[in-house]
């Protein structure tokens, strides 16, 4: 199965992986020396590129089924550190990398309204190490590395949402809170570390699984279990650990907020799964009890307690941000069924998702370009002014209801199939009851878009920020009526997780 | 003005020779089947004149019913709301 | 091939170009001739292989071609282009292009061979309908276009619960016909009903299409509801319940038609219950029954379009069509006058007209299995169709007392599309043999012997006495305007008033269990505060201090979980 490297040879295709992962890295630091605006997003735009261009490779060399390896520095693990790249992940680094160069896209336009210039070339340079961090997260098989890389995006992040204080100062507890709440998950998670290793003696997930299988029964282990799903828990956002996530969200800049709402949640929830699956086992009692007993109910929770408050905000922002919280329920859910299907539903609405809330978060950032606030009350009549950028948010609104003919509802429907699959009723049920609050919050701002009189009128926002915001909702409407990519590709991946 | 065929009818007498046409029209029809033997699904059809009669008096229970319905349902227009559709006018017409 | 496609098709991507066409008679004549193009793409297509389409691991089939769904098809196809003809008027894009959107989806969704499809379009025409009723632009057309979406909305939401059930019980998403036997097809059983307007779900019929514009309603009163009709007769043929339940819907809408002010309500009560006959005929289930149904769908969508052409007509040019201002419009709208008539014998069954060709074929099916109480409802029924619609609606609108108001001629596209549709019911009501051809099964049935004549006549004849004598003692109801409560008083007052209530108490209980909350865990806070420095701007429960308290917590749960 696995197409190992063949050493020696010079050959770009065999270092994909690695690429991946560097290209932005080595770009953060140039930025910084070069210190031009222009020039550092030319160069960010151009890296993001690239990776973008990696990962569609990657995703083409995986799509046969295959797993693509790579040794660093030509060490052989467990000793060594290796890159693993299948369907899992490798349709992670896609939508990473694609929502990053639409983001970078939007950003040209958009970003003297949120950060002053001067800084900008520091921002680019942190945007790039963010992605680094992510891309290293998903791409490594080394489960310290996934600590290192979790840790480089995770500062670049506080330090990414902080920027938000030019317009609210409000940003710096944010981001503080942040802040504490990532550094104790990550705490929780290098110990978690800790334990496994004390137990099994290795960092490489393939024989730690192997190791594990072995030692059986063992307690360091499950401990050890305990503090990664509380750690990546809270990275994840997972109901009660959530509290970081609405203010983050809120009062960092539109730029992050989009980027961090498709990407940052998801590279947590991957990081469990893959846990869950490579280097746990996910048919002993204790993992099983745990995700039936705890994270269900909290996933459940999620969705409905999630969407119900995101009825009441009037911050746009941290409306969309609590339905985020609902859509990571969702994903949550779809893990915790423990079934093929449900796994799928979980890794199509991790994409799915990502490009639904970046294209609803983008086309509220251009709104607020004009308007220059984010509370409902503004938005009003701004669909005849801005009739472009509404239907975008429209098409964004309708996929995360999970309207057919929208990426959504492919999700959902997969979903409710596994949940049915698995006989909970009830959940099913509820499931249903969510999308109906999402219709509820989703037209509230629909209703004010169209059916109320326009108190100021604007202009349209300019077509450089309306290109990112209509490819993505072009992804919403595309992924819903072709789902080879997400489904298929999803599919592959839960086999060779459940293998 | 073109022909208009109600307006034949406004005259009271044209009125009433229509009315007195329509009445003898009834009384053939009673009439008649007396002398019909019908085909029926139900012992109930065959009484004579069955539909006839059924036919007035269920149109008077109807009537009356529906007395009976709005003596206990009915409401004033703006009952819902203010401006609900049961009491605004129609926009935009052309004439007053 | 662009005759490949289907069907629905050319209905959206017509509604898409006439977003950009120019407004004016082209684009009018335009948004006619598309449902024309595709009554003939249907009638000289070849479509025995479908349309399949793979979506996910399903095998979707857009165009379910047979017998009953031709029938459907045909109907829908000449009501969007009379309906696009009545509205001829219009001088903007969103009536146009929601008009094609919507009659494509009914149409799309007859065609449908499959649940998940059927699913698709059904909601599409909740979507796009609402807008036919929100284009009157007024608040109360709001409210009520959103009451109607809700509902709509909801039927559509059952529906796919329903077709996942059934898909995970039995692996099939094909939509045929269905046993009323497991969760699965009650779900789907109930969002038929919703929107085939069953007794006690049938509200969102009365509110909504007396709400919609002019031409909204005579496009509204064509397909969502015989849409519904279409879906029990291929999924719950021969249901005993669908009987008692259409038996219900025929008689309790007469009481409201009978009183009601608005006409347009009083139709789409009458609406309600022909379908009530319908359903009795799909509940009936026998061939010659299943043949009424569709016959009976075929010319009602004709007859109910024509009436609420000639009440729409008359709303267009004197702004009311409430009975009590009504009255005495035979002196201008003479032809206006004609075609409601003609609608109104069509409906009320007189021999040579549509109604008494279609309806015959249920009467006969209920009697020939011998439903006795049923068959002398329908007979009722019929009696009372006669009340409001074939004698209230064009009485008081053209002649009764004079209101005084002298309104021109409706425009002569408002009467072509009249005349077209009068003729239709006419036609078919002379020639029944032609719309017999095309239904789903043969049909060896005679409506004109001369005792169904003389049965009919004598009903009609005889009720229509009743009606003169009762008016001649001031004994009919009089016009006032009012409302009467129906259903929709339990969630336009009743749900509002106990949700207020509710959140009242909510407000109470939070207020005070907060207090409880607050003293409690004082002193804690107190702490937590002193450690995590300033309060700053974030609200109390939001200190960094209280999320690690929660950290800890699910920590400890966690490990609980696992290690015991």
């Amino acid at each position: 199965m696995a197409s190992e490297i063949k050493q020696g040879t010079l050959e770009l295709v065999n270092h994909l992986p690695i690429l991946q992962v560097i290209t932005p890295m080595l770009i953060a630091p140039l930025l910084v020396v070069l210190n031009n605006k222009t020039l550092s997003w030319l160069l960010s735009f151009l890296g993001t590129l690239a990776c973008l261009f990696i990962s569609i490779l990657l995703i083409q060399g995986v799509s046969d089924g295959s797993i693509l390896t790579y040794y660093l520095g030509g060490w052989v693990p467990p000793i060594g550190i290796e890159y693993r790249i299948d369907a899992a992940n490798a349709i992670l680094l896609f939508l990473i990398s694609i929502i990053s160069v639409i983001v970078l896209i939007f950003s040209y336009s958009s970003l003297h309204a949120e950060i002053p210039e001067e800084k900008h070339t520091l921002f680019y340079s942190c945007f790039l190490l963010c992605l680094t961090g992510l891309l290293g997260v998903v791409a490594t098989a080394d489960i310290f590395n996934v600590f290192v890389f979790l840790e480089i995006s995770s500062l670049s992040t506080y330090v990414l949402v902080a920027q938000g204080a030019y317009l609210d100062r409000r940003a710096l507890s944010a981001s503080f809170n942040y802040l504490i709440m990532g550094t104790i998950g990550a705490t929780f998670f290098v110990i978690g570390i800790g334990y496994i290793y004390m137990a099994t003696g290795s960092l490489n997930m393939m024989d730690i699984a192997e190791r594990a299988s072995q030692l059986g029964d063992n307690r360091t282990i499950q401990a050890g279990f305990a503090f990664i799903v509380v750690g990546m828990g809270l990275k994840l956002a997972m109901v009660p650990l959530h509290i970081w996530l609405p203010n983050a969200y809120t009062f960092a800049p539109t730029v992050v907020t989009c980027f961090l709402a498709a990407t940052a949640t998801k590279v947590a929830l991957y990081v469990l799964i893959r846990f869950v699956f490579s280097v746990f086992n996910y048919e002993d009692n204790f993992v099983n009890e745990l995700f039936f007993l705890l994270l269900m109910p909290l996933a459940v929770i999620a969705m409905i307690a999630a969407s119900v408050i995101a009825i009441f905000k009037q911050n746009l922002k941290k409306l969309l941000a609590y339905s985020s919280l609902a859509q990571i329920g969702y994903m949550l859910l779809g893990l915790s069924l423990m079934s093929q299907k449900g796994l799928a539903s979980s890794l199509v609405h991790m994409v799915n998702h990502g490009f639904t809330k970046a294209a609803l978060f983008m086309s509220l950032g251009a709104f607020m370009l004009n308007t220059k606030n984010v509370y409902i009350k503004s938005l009003r009549g701004l669909g005849k002014s801005m009739p472009f950028t509404s239907a975008a948010f429209v098409i964004g609104g309708l996929s995360l209801i999970g309207v057919p003919g929208t990426a959504g509802f492919i999700s959902k429907w997969l979903l409710l199939e596994a949940t049915l699959e698995t006989g909970y009723w009830l959940v099913a049920i509820l499931i249903i009851a969510s999308s109906l609050f999402a219709v509820i919050y989703i037209w509230k701002i629909i209703e004010v878009l169209y059916f109320s009189e326009c108190s100021e009128s604007y202009s349209e926002v300019s077509v450089l920020t309306l290109i990112p915001i209509w490819i993505l909702a072009l992804f919403c409407v595309f992924l819903g009526i072709n789902t080879s990519l997400t489904v298929d590709v999803a599919n592959m991946a839960t086999e060779i997780l459940f293998k | 003005m073109k022909f208009n065929p109600f307006i034949f009818f406004e005259k009271a007498s044209r009125l009433r020779a229509l009315l007195f046409a329509f009445l003898i029209l009834c009384f053939c029809l009673f009439v008649t089947d007396f002398f019909v033997r019908r085909y029926v699904y139900f012992e109930i059809e065959s009484t004579y004149n069955f539909y006839s009669i059924y036919g007035f008096i269920m149109f008077s229970i109807i009537i009356f019913g529906s007395r009976l319905l709005r003596l206990l349902l009915g409401r004033p227009e703006n009952f819902y709301a203010k401006k609900a559709v049961d009491s605004e006018d129609y926009p935009g017409t052309e004439e007053k | 091939m662009l005759a490949t496609l289907p069907l629905p098709f050319y209905f959206l991507i017509g509604g898409l170009v006439s977003i950009f066409m120019p407004k004016g008679v082209f684009k009018s004549s335009f948004v006619c001739i598309v449902p024309v193009i595709a009554l003939l793409v249907l009638l000289n297509g070849n479509w025995d292989e479908g349309f399949k389409v793979q979506f996910l691991d399903l095998e979707l089939n857009f165009m379910r071609v047979d017998k009953l769904s031709t029938v459907f098809g045909i109907i829908f196809c000449i009501a969007a282009f009379l309906g696009n003809l009545f509205a001829f008027h219009l001088r903007e894009s969103t009536q146009p292009f929601v008009a094609l959107v919507y009659s494509g989806a009914a149409i799309g969704a007859v065609f449908a061979g499959d649940l998940i499809t059927l699913f698709v379009y059904w909601e599409l025409t909740a979507i796009s309908s609402v807008f036919l009723i929100w284009a009157r632009k007024t608040e109360g057309a709001y409210h009520s276009g959103m009451r109607y979406l809700i509902i709509q909305v909801l039927s559509g939401v059952v529906l796919l619960f329903g077709v996942a059930l059934l898909y995970f019980e039995t692996g099939s998403i094909s939509f045929i016909k269905m046993e009323l036997n497991s969760l699965a097809t009650a779900f789907i059983f109930f969002a038929f009903g919703i929107k085939c307007a069953f007794p006690f779900l049938h509200n969102w019929l009365q509110d909504s299409y007396p709400s919609a514009t002019v031409t909204g309603t005579v496009i509204l009163s064509a397909f969502t509801t015989k849409l519904a009709v279409y879906a029990l007769a291929r999924g719950f043929p021969g249901t005993e319940l669908l009987i008692y339940i259409g038996a219900a819907m025929t008689v309790f809408p007469i009481f409201f038609a009978e009183v009601e002010n608005d006409l347009r309500k009083v139709l789409a009560y009458s609406l309600n219950n022909q379908l009530g006959f319908m359903v009795v005929g799909v509940g009936i289930g026998t061939e010659l029954a299943l043949n009424g149904t569709a016959a009976h769908a075929f010319s009602h969508i004709l007859y109910k379009a024509l009436l609420f052409m000639s009440v729409g007509a008359v709303l267009f040019r004197t702004g009311t069509s409430r009975a009590s201002e009504l009255g005495g419009l035979y002196r201008t709208m003479p032809l206006t006058a004609t075609f409601c008539l003609i609608g109104a014998a069509s409906i009320s069954a007189f021999p040579l007209f549509s109604g008494f060709v279609s309806k015959s074929l249920i009467m006969s099916g209920a009697g020939k299995e011998h439903y006795q109480f049923i068959w002398l409802i329908l007979v009722f029924a019929s009696a009372g169709v006669l009340s409001h619609s074939g004698i209230k609606v064009p009485y008081f609108t053209f002649f009764h007392h004079d209101s005084g108001k002298r309104p021109n001629e409706a425009p002569i596209h408002m009467l072509l599309a009249m005349g077209l549709t009068a003729i239709l019911c006419i036609y078919i009501g002379v020639f029944p043999n032609n719309l017999y051809a095309i239904m789903p099964f043969e049909v060896k049935y005679n409506p004109y012997t001369f005792e169904h004549i003389l049965t009919q006549l004598q009903l009609l004849c005889f009720a229509i006495l009743a009606f003169i004598i009762l008016s001649k003692l001031r004994q009919l109801p009089s016009e006032i305007r009012s409302i009467n409560l129906d259903f929709d008083w339990t969630y336009r007052m009743f749900l509002p008033f106990l949700i207020r209530k509710l959140l009242l108490f909510l407000e109470i209980v939070e207020q005070k269990g907060l207090k409880l909350f607050n003293k409690s865990f004082q002193l804690f806070l107190d702490k937590v505060y002193r450690v995590s420095g300033p309060e700053g701007v974030m609200t109390k429960i939001l200190t960094s201090g209280t999320m690690v308290l929660f950290i800890a917590i699910v920590l400890l749960v966690v490990l609980g979980i696992i290690l015991f």
